[in-house]
């Protein structure tokens, strides 16, 4: 084994060394449990990195010993490529180390770091399940998000038009806060899906919360509500397991059983060491396993994160796994773990240091949620002063948006802006672009629900007029089915698939949204085919309405894939073929076939059949074909229920603004970083006061209260309003630290601190209190 | 104040010899779109063939090592009965993730290369299997100097590189389960020097026929590429603390088992025209049967030496075949990361990618052939249309 001290020397050599708070955490004893509070910005992954690297080279621990897992795919690589990019420079050294007596070096010459176990918990759990299953056992079919909701969806809550039960209805409405605007079919299938996932995560007593008593005439409108949900939630179940499909809920759940049952005993006998990063957003269910993993090695269980960066409760996290973590580990293992505090920020300039604790400790009442004994973070050791945090305040969004426009091209494509105090803020000389900078709101939408631009597209189209032009990079920014292109790709495959909407009208199953959405594709694709040098494009598209193969001598298949159809068009669409963005678009599409050719009786074909379907009377085989499409395929995308899959997305383009959800920038980081804290406020609307200073409750919380009575976790003491102000402080909290060298906090004049809208974002506490008001932490301009 | 650069990304690529690799070699814009893209190919290269076999195989050892593992020595030839279970078990996955045979035919003739793969091929291979379906990885520099200045764009100096691996195996020679094996034979024969009493073999099932030995069309040359998936998966299994001198890899060439009457006829070719490298002995019952053979008739079962014999290729593995190996590896890899920067610079997906405008069959299966610069079958699509 090598020493400490070998190990320091060789890292030291082309990193600096890590701070006396890292080194604590680093060097805790393998066997030793611990809860390490890392504030942003605070080498949170450097610190895991050089502690599993630790403990194999100083503390003999094998590579596939080392289990370590985090929340997303993106973070699980960023791990990974860490551990084997140090790991295999440090072997690289050691080997060479004359320091080191010959054995030491032989035997890290032999260490394998490959081995070591790095994935999100959904990837090991798949592993884990298909490698070490007993004969006759079917590896579970993973289904993605996509199949999951179409099958919710289609079995669910279309079948037996359950969707338009109005106890269901009514119930459903309650939990997501009673306001009708957006409700639809999507939302409420969303609904059931949280749901569904909420079951599991929290380990719900499913028997007792759908429960009703089948003998009282006078079931209340929440019983009649909670039976049609039980039905949409067993027919889920059962189109899950009659075709052999888990989703990530299931999936989780199954290897808890697993080890329960003692089925694993050949994977739990390799694992040494458990490191869970983003603990944070850990669940009930993921704590099980993880406990489960570490009473395999003598409770050797490292977590990691911030409660303060908890963004999460909407997919079920539960913070207070994390922040309650000390108590809960020693109720199960009996001892506590070291508990370490990463303070010290190596990301931001003092300013933004001083401006975030500032902002953490804002609200007395959010104090309390905190994990205990939290220090303030303290900028590093080389941390320059920086710039004050700057803030634009502007009568209306299309002036705030012209103003920031210009700020932001005069930073990144003129010569750079001059601040009150005479500072001039520059890109960097040597190679400094727009990929330095990112605005981040809590929603990046570019329109909003009544169809009027907000700050993103107002951005878009200012510094697209800019000379020269600047371009924008923001997939999430409008609905899907909003986006011009996919409405007319869409809208193509409408009038090739069924000209004139003659089968979409005798479809059921379709709600109204979907169908204008249909509607509105249409028209744009008729007019895009009809445009001047689109006659090809009319001709294949003619044919394929006709199902006409325009050759004599032939004639047109009985069934046809639809990717036919797709990639036909494709090659009229080079925003699609030959535009990365486009891609990620087109995969929508493609996925969704996907997901047909799993789930349809037609496998995402095209039939061509007169003979009536003996399954639907009055329909043709090409009828019943076509209404499978409508069902699968594009109705599922026409009603927002499908997002695109941001991890085809490689990284954010230097030569665009990026425009991004808070939640998108988690764990990133800018030199200079717009937040926008209140372009949509022109007034304190009711409306929108979920967004910035909540009256109650949302959705997520609404789910909490409905459910964690049948949890082991009981019910919530905190009211729903008070965790709406919590999430929406970590919201902020997580935005104000993206940045390293500036911080530009933009909103409308009425929600400047103190002014007529009462806003989290701009410095009031929940009791309706603005420190900020007669203390500004920033600087206007 | 001048601004800092946003620190790029840390993420280490991964690239597996088969998925990537191979499917950059075979085309790098349909790789794009297919592989990074995650496009679906509209006319898949029939993956339900080589599912079925690898999981037929795979799911019939775990019963076999199960009952050795309870004490039971239960080697193949199975009865019917147990053979069919296996059988629908594996074709039920395989619908699950809508994989179908594409014909009752296709189907027939799986049931029976996979029974002749579990029966006649299972006596000889599972008694060495030590592990099934093993996940080898490795990380490697990044072969940055071959990649354009202007293309590099992670700041990770590593990537990994991937595999599964179908078996590793475990002989020890004085074993006397092992004499008379076939495996072990061949492996003998393949390798100019002794033998460690104890060693590992990587073995890949392959679910098609034994190549031709020489090189038939500007495509990727798959004895190479093959060749260079067993150096690069010994090399990865060989840093494994629990391993064995890892002396060989030997490809399995399933189809080899039970030959259709297109392959008998191509051997009967090949074997003309000295282009395999494994043909009947002139003066053999083998070469007799396969002279006297007629197109009409059913297809031919050689005897099982034969067959044994074209299905396995044994290549010796050693330290100067390694490096080369992983030297290819490398290139490929630099050629890829080098599109990806291209891709990043100029917000085109056409223009950036490699193509490979030589290899028609692979062009005439694409879904991008239309609008793709270096292919001109066909400019613009055609409508789907059978001969009336």
């Amino acid at each position: 084994m090598i020493t400490l001290e070998d190990f320091y020397r060789a890292y030291g050599s082309f990193r600096p060394l890590p701070n006396d708070e890292q080194r604590e955490a680093i060097e805790e004893a393998p066997d030793r449990p611990l809860f390490i509070v890392a504030g942003p910005g605070s080498g949170k992954t450097t610190c895991l990195t050089l502690r599993i690297l630790k403990l194999i080279l100083v503390d003999g621990i094998p590579p596939n010993g080392i289990l370590a897992t985090t929340f997303t795919v993106k973070a699980a690589a960023e791990l990974r490529s860490r551990i084997l990019g140090w790991g295999f420079k440090l072997l690289d050294l050691l080997k060479e180390d004359s320091q080191l007596m010959p054995v030491e070096r032989a035997r890290v010459s032999r260490l394998d770091l490959n081995q070591v176990v790095t994935g999100t918990i959904d990837s090991i759990c798949e592993q884990v399940l298909r490698l070490h299953r007993d004969p006759g056992v079917q590896p579970p079919v993973l289904v993605d998000d996509f199949v999951a909701k179409t099958l919710m969806l289609r079995e669910g809550l279309l079948s037996s038009r359950r969707f338009e039960d109005p106890d269901l209805d009514q119930f459903l409405l309650n939990v997501s806060g009673g306001s009708k605007w957006g409700w639809n079919v999507g939302a409420k299938n969303n609904l059931i899906q949280a749901i569904w996932d909420r079951r599991f995560h929290d380990q719900v007593g499913w028997e007792k919360f759908v429960e009703i008593d089948e003998e009282d005439d006078d079931r209340s409108s929440d019983d009649e509500a909670r039976r049609v949900l039980s039905e949409v939630i067993s027919s889920y179940e059962n189109s899950l397991t009659e075709r052999g499909f888990a989703d990530f809920a299931v999936l989780e759940q199954r290897l808890l059983e697993r080890l329960c049952g003692g089925q694993l005993t050949d994977f739990l006998s390799q694992i040494r060491v458990v490191l869970v990063d983003e603990y944070q957003d850990t669940n009930l269910l993921q704590e099980r396993i993880y406990f489960e993993l570490a009473k395999g090695c003598g409770g050797a269980l490292s977590v990691v994160g911030d409660d303060d960066q908890s963004l999460y409760r909407f997919r079920g996290a539960t913070v207070g796994l994390f922040r309650d973590f000390a108590d809960r580990y020693r109720s199960n293992f009996q001892r506590a773990p070291r508990k370490v505090f990463l303070k010290t920020n190596y990301r931001s300039s003092r300013s933004i240091v001083d401006f975030v604790n500032g902002y953490a400790g804002l609200d007395p009442a959010y104090q309390s949620v905190r994990v205990v004994g939290k220090p303030e973070l303290l900028p590093g050791p080389v941390a320059s002063v920086g710039v004050p945090v700057l803030a634009m305040f502007r009568p209306d969004v299309q002036t705030l948006g012209r103003d920031l426009a210009t700020f932001i091209h005069e930073v990144f494509r003129g010569s750079g802006v001059t601040l009150p105090d005479g500072t001039r803020v520059e890109r960097h000389a040597n190679g400094g672009d727009l990929g330095d900078c990112a605005v981040l709101c809590s929603s990046p939408a570019e329109y909003n629900g009544g169809g009027d631009p907000r700050l993103p597209s107002v951005l878009r189209s200012e510094l697209g007029a800019k000379l020269p032009a600047v371009e924008v990079f923001n997939p999430r920014g409008q609905d899907l089915e909003g986006i011009d292109v996919v409405g007319r790709f869409g809208g193509l495959l409408l009038e090739c698939l069924d000209p004139g909407g003659l089968v979409e009208q005798r479809t059921s199953g379709l709600a109204p949204d979907v169908l204008a959405t249909f509607q509105a594709w249409r028209r744009l694709a008729v007019n895009f085919a009809s445009g001047p040098g689109r006659e090809t494009l009319l001709e294949f598209a003619m044919g394929w309405a006709n199902r006409d193969p325009q050759r004599s001598g032939w004639s047109w298949p009985k069934s046809v894939p639809v990717l036919d159809l797709v990639y036909g068009l494709v090659h009229f669409f080079p925003e699609l073929h030959d535009d990365p963005e486009g891609q990620v678009y087109l995969e929508v599409f493609t996925r969704q076939v996907g997901a047909c050719e799993l789930i349809g009786k037609f496998k995402g074909r095209v039939v061509t059949d007169p003979t009536r379907d003996p399954e639907e009377r009055g329909v043709t085989l090409s009828e019943r074909s076509i209404m499978e499409l409508y069902r699968t395929f594009l109705g599922p995308i026409a009603s927002g229920t499908i997002k695109v899959n941001e991890e085809l997305m490689e990284t954010f383009p230097r030569d665009r603004l990026s425009i991004l959800s808070v939640h998108q920038s988690k764990g990133l980081e800018f030199p200079l970083v717009v937040v926008d804290v209140g372009s949509d406020f022109k007034s304190n609307h009711q409306a929108h006061a979920f967004k910035r200073f909540p009256s109650r409750g949302g959705p997520p919380h609404s789910l909490e209260d409905l459910m964690r009575p049948y949890t082991a976790l009981g019910p919530e003491a905190r009211s729903g309003r008070d965790r709406a102000f919590d999430d929406l402080y970590r919201q902020f909290f997580v935005a104000f630290s993206r940045p390293q060298d500036l911080l530009l906090i933009v909103g409308l004049d009425k929600s400047r601190p103190g002014g007529a809208v009462r806003n989290v974002g701009t410095g009031w506490s929940r009791d309706g209190v603005c420190p900020w008001q007669a203390n500004r932490p920033f600087v206007e301009i | 104040m001048e601004l800092s650069k946003r620190p790029a990304t840390y993420a280490m690529p991964s690239y597996s010899l088969t998925g990537d690799l191979l499917g950059f070699l075979r085309c790098g814009l349909q790789y794009r779109y297919t592989r990074i893209g995650q496009l679906p190919s509209s006319r898949p290269v029939q993956m339900w063939f080589g599912q079925f076999i690898h999981g037929v195989l795979e799911e019939s050892f775990r019963r076999f090592d199960l009952a050795r593992r309870q004490g039971r020595w239960e080697l193949p030839p199975w009865p019917e009965p147990v053979l069919e279970e296996i059988l629908t078990l594996i074709k039920d996955r395989l619908a699950a993730q809508n994989l179908f045979a594409w014909s009752e035919e296709l189907e027939r003739l799986g049931d029976r290369r996979a029974t002749a793969a579990v029966n006649e091929l299972g006596p000889e291979l599972f008694p060495i299997i030590r592990r099934a379906e093993v996940r080898l990885n490795g990380a490697r520099p990044l072969p940055k100097e071959q990649i354009p200045v202007d293309c590099r764009f992670r700041e990770a100096d590593r990537y990994e590189m991937v595999g599964i691996v179908d078996v590793i195996s475990h002989v020890e020679l004085s074993d006397p389960r092992l004499q008379g094996n076939r495996f072990v034979q061949a492996i003998q024969s393949a390798l100019p020097t002794a033998l460690p009493e104890k060693f590992e073999v990587i073995v890949d099932y392959k679910g098609r026929r034994r190549p031709q030995c020489t090189r038939a069309s500007d495509g990727p040359n798959y004895w190479d590429i093959y060749g260079w998936q067993l150096q690069t998966y010994g090399h990865l299994r060989s840093r494994h603390e629990d391993s064995l001198p890892v002396v060989a890899g030997a490809l399995l060439f399933l189809n080899e088992l039970v030959p259709t009457r297109s392959d008998l006829k191509q051997l009967r070719r090949e074997a003309r025209e000295g282009t395999t490298d494994v043909a009947p002995e002139p003066g053999s019952e083998t070469e007799r049967l396969l002279t006297k053979w007629r197109e009409k008739d059913e297809p031919l079962l050689l005897p099982f030496e034969f067959r044994f014999a074209r299905t396995i290729r044994v290549t010796p593995i050693d330290e100067e075949s390694i490096v080369k190996a992983l030297s290819e590896f490398d290139a490929v890899v630099a050629r890829i990361e080098t599109c990806r920067g291209r891709e990043l610079q100029d917000a085109k997906v056409l223009s950036t990618w490699e193509k490979n405008p030589t290899d028609e069959s692979t062009c005439t299966a694409c879904d991008a052939r239309t609008f793709c610069p270096s292919c001109k079958l066909e400019t613009t699509p055609i409508l789907p249309g059978i001969r009336s």
